[in-house]
């Protein structure tokens, strides 16, 4: 954490004012400012179908959030805010700020229309930062809450449990296995209801689809007790992804991992499968300049299927070998983009109780993996 | 066959499966308009399956490239998600052309060695999805020549389905000769007959609107609802050279018989006890014989309007009348507009009309269904004067997606005075992304298996045998029910009007 400071800098300043956050309003006037602006505007259908909250603490990632938020809403009507926590200002203040997304039709004109509250919340205090969220929700709707950066004090019991669907990208987070740690106990405390989203895992879905498709190939299908080797590459940060790839192959298949290695950021595990004495070996390698996920090859005995992806390509390259038969294609490959993540996310919705399936066998390839990483390096 | 572990909750669907799918007379328009953009988006969506494969079959000789370059410059101007030449040029290595007659056994041999190659190539039997795109007269004999050559039997653990066009006959007679070639050829579980409303997403929300909801389903009945009125409105004639086929069909047949009944049994069955295929359909076609049938023409004429437009205008322009349109017989008989008020002997709707209207050249393209609630009974509030007391909750199809609910509300001030307000649900402005096209989502519940979205051969024939009484009191009684006219560009005839008054009711503003 920064060192207390009484106020904004000349420099934070200057980064505020390049983020065009709407007009500056009282806190207690929000209401009263969205009412006159839409009074204002005729044209506008004010729609909203979840309430869209953003929590951050880096004054720098402002800017970009103002982005995300224009981008999201194009496709997600919703009530927007924008929660900047600078826990380093002694100060305890907010300011706030009014504005307005709108979706345009071919004609230009504005059809629908997103309320957007930004936050600049000075200081350390948790019950201002939950008291400006819960007294700006469009009531009935869901709250989506996007946490970005580390779990930390801030992340509390009465906040998470007003939250719907909680997104979080572990690869964002130095200590994935701590940011698990905090994350598990809050999805496993008695008042808690939401559905989380880790944004590592959504990086998978396209690698995902793509294998499954393979595997509706009934001849394949068959193959799938005969795997023995799994291989990927990851770009260095997003080691989560891979092993969330992993953890699922494994819940999937019915393997248990027995152990696992890490020499110089690769990671090499054994499975046992369910027919006792036969295993599975996985590598995943970190490479610099990669897509997140970069390659999936998975093969055994007369078969192997490969998933690949180029840096900065629009498409999965799938092919798969089955005895002399030779199959490939592309498949379109979702954007790394984190809007297109955290859009595509909220356009599929959904319990994600495939992902509270894969937890146990990602956490055991987590824990293992840190573990053996001091001895590895 | 052991389930893909792989697919788990990735899609809440059944998943499609490799096959390669025959479309018979594949260079005609719904093929390059509709079917190849369909198949085209599930591509670039990553949904079709690896594996599947086109083979177009039609007359006319042509290379492969030939007809991929005609289907990719259709699918440029059409495909929902735009065009994408990389992933066209992945697509499109899978389509194939093969030139032959319908009537011609041969080449359907040629066909079966195709396929046969295709299966070498796959190294097992591959699934087979015939798609009959031609005109219905073809029918016959695509189907029985597919039986002559074996096409129509699967192969080990393969499956072969059918997936046949509207019209589905032009009466109950065809019909039945129609399903019962289709039914020599393929089983009803492998047959698909296509109505494409039942593939638009509002269709399919009518029903998660009734049973997903605990405060529509306790109040869809004879006691909270007055009546239902389903409204399928074209601001179009008979361009394109459509009149030639219109002609021959009119608009009970063309839209009642299949789609407008569609809807109707979905607002008006009883909820199916499980969500597959015949649990659905069960329910559907359940409506469709507690129609109330009507045995004479007198009974016909005061049940329903037929009429056509005479010349008017049409979005700022000169419209011409039905019978002087391009390819339309000058004393023609065919109905361009149809008012019918349909009654369902149930219990749950007994004493409650569902009018349902079908017009071109009216004023507005728009498809929608209204449920007309029951007027609160006349007390407090409700001896006061207002205009329109009704709560009306409006499902409409096209365009502009959406569901809307009309109550009363208090207008803001001292005296105490009521006006109508409306919620409104629009699907484009909630969630953003358009809806998948009818077709892509039908061609993936064919190849998956799903027949839920498909009409099943007991359905079609119950809504012909409806329909029959009435072309029969039009078109083969000796005194046959008048033919009304409207103006093109208006709402239809005031006869249709007269259909509701009779009953102290109008026709929605739409
Ligand atoms: N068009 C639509 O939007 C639409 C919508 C709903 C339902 N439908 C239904 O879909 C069906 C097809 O409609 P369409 O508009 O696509 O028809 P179309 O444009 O007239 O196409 C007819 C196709 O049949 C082929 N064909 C005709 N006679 C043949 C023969 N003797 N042997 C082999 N091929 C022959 C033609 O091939 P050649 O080009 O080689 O002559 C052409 O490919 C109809 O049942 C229609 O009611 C169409």
């Amino acid at each position: 954490m920064p060192p207390d400071v009484e106020t904004l800098n000349s420099q934070e300043l200057e980064q505020l004012r390049a983020c065009h956050l709407g007009k500056e309003v009282a806190v207690a006037d929000i209401g009263r400012e969205f009412s006159q602006l839409w009074d204002q505007d005729e044209t506008a259908t004010r729609a909203s179908l979840i309430n869209f909250a953003i929590y951050n603490e880096q004054l720098g990632a402002l800017l970009e959030n103002t982005r995300l938020i224009q981008e999201i809403t194009l496709e997600h009507a919703c009530r927007a805010l924008l929660i900047m926590s600078l826990p380093g200002k002694k100060a305890h203040r907010v300011r706030a700020w009014i504005t307005a997304h709108c979706q345009l039709d071919a004609a230009g004109k504005k059809v629908a229309c997103s309320e957007q509250v930004a936050f600049l919340v000075e200081g350390t205090d948790s019950d201002l930062i939950r008291n400006i969220v819960f007294a700006h929700l469009d009531s009935d709707l869901p709250l989506v809450l996007w946490w970005q950066g580390a779990l930390n004090a801030r992340f509390e019991e009465r906040l998470y449990s007003s939250v719907d669907r909680l997104i979080v990208d572990s690869a964002s987070w130095e200590d994935p296995q701590a940011g698990y740690n905090t994350l598990v106990s809050a999805l496993e405390n008695d008042r808690s209801r939401f559905i989380v989203h880790d944004l590592a895992w959504t990086r998978s879905y396209q690698f995902r689809i793509a294998l499954a498709s393979c595997f509706d190939d009934p001849a394949l299908r068959s193959r799938l007790s005969a795997v023995d080797s799994v291989a990927m590459e990851t770009a260095a940060g997003h080691e989560t992804a891979a092993l969330l790839l992993l953890g699922w192959l494994a819940a999937q298949s019915g393997w248990s991992l027995k152990e696992t290695h890490l020499v110089s950021g690769t990671h090499t595990c054994t499975f046992e499968k369910e027919d006792p004495g036969t295993q599975v070996r996985a590598q995943i390698t970190a490479v610099k300049l990669a897509a997140p996920l970069q390659f999936l090859k998975i093969s055994g005995g007369d078969f192997s299927v490969a998933i690949k992806r180029e840096l900065d390509c629009d498409f999965l390259q799938v092919a798969y070998a089955l005895q002399d038969r030779k199959e490939s294609r592309i498949l379109p490959a979702a954007g790394t983009d984190l809007v297109d993540l955290v859009s595509g996310q909220l356009m599929r919705g959904g319990n994600n109780q495939l992902f509270f399936k894969i937890l146990p066998s990602f956490r055991a390839l987590l824990q293992s993996s840190d573990q053996v990483s001091g001895i590895g390096d | 066959m052991e389930t893909n572990p792989f697919r788990e909750d990735l899609v809440s669907r059944l998943s499609p499966q490799p096959c390669t799918i025959v479309i018979f007379g594949a260079t005609g328009d719904l093929t390059h308009r509709k079917l190849v953009p369909a198949l085209y988006n599930i591509a670039a969506d990553g949904d079709l399956p690896p594996g599947v494969r086109v083979v177009g079959f039609a007359r006319r000789d042509k290379s492969d490239e030939v007809f991929r370059a005609e289907l990719e410059n259709a699918n440029r101007k059409l495909s929902r998600q735009g065009h994408h030449d990389e992933l066209w040029a992945n697509f499109s290595r899978s389509i194939r052309y093969h030139r032959s007659e319908f009537q011609d056994l041969e080449g359907y041999h040629s066909l079966a060695k195709l396929l046969k190659d295709f299966d070498a190539q796959n190294g097992g039997t591959c699934n087979r999805l015939f798609y009959l795109a031609s005109a219905p007269e073809f029918f016959d004999d695509i189907l029985l020549h597919l039986k002559e050559s074996a096409l129509n039997e699967a192969a080990g653990d393969g499956w072969s389905r059918v997936v046949v066009e509207k019209p589905f006959g032009t009466d109950l007679p065809t019909a039945q000769h129609l399903n019962s070639v289709v039914n020599l050829t393929f089983e009803e579980s492998d047959t698909y007959r296509i109505d494409h409303y039942l593939g638009k997403e509002t269709a399919q929300n009518i029903m998660v609107l009734r049973f997903a909801n605990a405060i529509f389903e306790p109040l869809w009945n004879n006691r909270h609802i007055d009546h239902v009125q389903i409204t399928c409105a074209e601001n179009l004639g008979m361009t394109g050279g459509r009149g030639g086929y219109y002609d021959k069909s009119g608009a009970l047949r063309d839209m009642v018989q299949n789609h407008l009944l569609q809807l109707l049994s979905l607002v008006a069955m009883e909820q199916p006890t499980d969500l597959s295929a015949d649990g659905v359909r069960d329910e559907k076609v359940k409506v469709l014989r507690s129609l109330r049938r009507w045995s004479d023409p007198a009974e016909v004429a005061s049940n329903v309007v037929r009429a056509q437009y005479t010349a008017g205008a049409v979005d700022g322009q000169r419209a011409a009348a039905y019978r002087e349109e391009d390819r339309v017989n000058p004393e023609s008989m065919t109905e361009s507009y149809v008012a019918l008020r349909i009654l369902i002997d149930n219990w749950r709707w007994s004493g409650v009309p569902f009018y349902v209207r079908m017009g071109k050249q009216l004023p507005k393209k728009a498809t929608e269904i209204s449920v007309h609630f029951k007027e609160p009974p006349p007390v407090l509030f409700n001896v006061m004067p207002v205009t329109a007391r009704k709560n009306v909750l409006v499902i409409r199809i096209q365009p502009e997606e959406g569901i809307s609910l009309r109550m009363l509300s208090k207008i803001p001030g001292p005296a105490l005075r009521m006006e109508p307000v409306k919620m409104d649900f629009h699907y484009k402005t909630s969630f953003g992304k358009a809806s998948p096209e009818a077709y892509e989502r039908l061609l993936l519940d064919a190849m998956a298996g799903d027949a839920t979205l498909f009409a099943r051969r007991d359905e079609v024939e119950t809504a012909w045998k409806f329909i029959d009484d009435i072309e029969h009191a039009w078109h083969q009684s000796d005194e046959p029910p008048p033919m009304a006219e409207y103006p093109a560009g208006s709402w239809g005839p005031k006869e249709a009007d007269d259909l509701l008054q009779q009953d102290n009711r109008v026709w929605r503003r739409i």
